[in-house]
């Protein structure tokens, strides 16, 4: 439902993590410890010609739940200005080694979500805009508290 | 970097809540004045003016504001007649997850009291502030963890109210969390109900790290 909120026609964005992560699976989401290293690349499939300012790869936790939305953003990569072109897919790599804290979380009125949101930055028009969720937590910890 | 969104002067120790909690009396009971000043200030000679009678009635809801101000302002000071103002130590202000502390409560009474419960509950707490509109909400949602009780029923001069306990957060908790709109706290919420007198409801904020403990006796919990 979010995805759909944060997504746009333009383009299909899905995200992939490498198998050589430190990461493994649980719940379905791709789970990592704090100070594991996060690699993996986003494929973007045109569905139309889309030319964009920037293109942006963030890192990065969000508060979902009751509360109104607080966030924080652990690193971010941009591309220069370019254009997608049907039929050709773009791949952008990316590689980040994950902080310490905030662990994820979910509990009554509060989730901590972590994810990778990509964003391309078109001008006069809606993003096209992804966000694929993965859960941060030690090894030890499980996010449903 | 620190993902810790913490907003300036919210309070992480002990220490601070008891700092924030007197700061906050002083500041009700300063507000109660003024209001009280105010509120005289414009309706008396209007009720003078008048004769005083059903117009009166209205001012009634003010004072009332004014007063409810003073009178939490001046609870602990009440209080203090009869019973001293609570002792608190706490082991340390930082916890790792599976870590025990110690906590230190007692207040000495200086006159007989009878208490209905006493009880220092540690907790979870998840506070999710939104605004719809103009309006501002809070949502919390608290999950005691551990509860340490006391004995109801009659003290006499001298005795001690003695909520001290070693408590223990458990190894599979959610680290302290306080962003802008959400926090997750950890609290010990002491509670005291004093038949007759101002009742003791107070909370101390113990600072949970992102770190589990591998100390001695860990393993057995």
């Amino acid at each position: 439902m979010l995805n759909k909120l944060f997504s746009s026609e333009a383009a299909d964005i899905s995200v992939h993590f490498s198998d050589g992560n430190d990461g493994r699976v649980s719940s379905g989401l791709q789970t990592f410890a704090p100070g594991d290293t996060l690699n993996g690349y986003i494929a973007i499939n045109p569905g139309e010609t889309v030319t964009y300012k920037k293109l942006i790869v963030r890192v990065k936790w969000r508060t979902e739940g009751r509360g109104d939305t607080d966030e924080g953003v652990w690193t971010t990569t941009e591309e220069p200005e370019g254009t997608l072109t049907p039929g050709n897919v773009k791949t952008v790599p990316f590689s980040a080694v994950l902080p310490g804290e905030p662990w994820s979380y979910s509990g009554r009125w509060i989730s901590i979500v972590w994810g990778i949101e990509v964003e391309a930055d078109v001008a006069w028009k809606v993003n096209p805009r992804h966000f694929a969720p993965f859960i941060l937590a030690p090894t030890w910890a499980t996010p449903e508290r | 970097m620190s993902f810790q969104q913490i907003p300036p002067q919210f309070p992480v120790t002990p220490a601070q809540a008891q700092q924030a909690q007197q700061l906050g009396r002083k500041g009700a009971m300063g507000c109660g004045i003024v209001w009280l000043i105010i509120v005289s200030a414009i309706a008396l000679p209007e009720i003078i003016g008048s004769g005083g009678g059903f117009s009166a009635l209205f001012l009634i809801p003010f004072y009332a504001v004014g007063v409810g101000m003073i009178a939490w302002g001046l609870a602990p000071t009440v209080r203090a007649l009869k019973i001293t103002p609570p002792e608190i130590h706490v082991s340390s202000d930082t916890v790792r997850l599976g870590e025990s502390f110690d906590f230190r409560y007692n207040q000495v009474l200086k006159d007989r009291l009878d208490v209905d419960f006493g009880r220092a509950v540690f907790v979870m707490r998840e506070t999710a502030t939104y605004r719809r509109g103009t309006d501002t909400y809070t949502e919390t949602h608290e999950i005691p963890v551990e509860t340490r009780e006391l004995h109801s029923g009659a003290y006499t001069a001298g005795e001690q109210l003695d909520l001290s306990h070693r408590f223990t957060v458990p190894p599979d908790g959610m680290h302290t969390f306080l962003a802008a709109h959400n926090r997750i706290e950890w609290l010990i919420k002491v509670k005291i109900s004093i038949a007759r007198w101002p009742d003791v409801d107070e909370s101390y904020p113990i600072q949970v790290l992102p770190e589990r403990y591998r100390g001695y006796g860990a393993e057995d919990r």
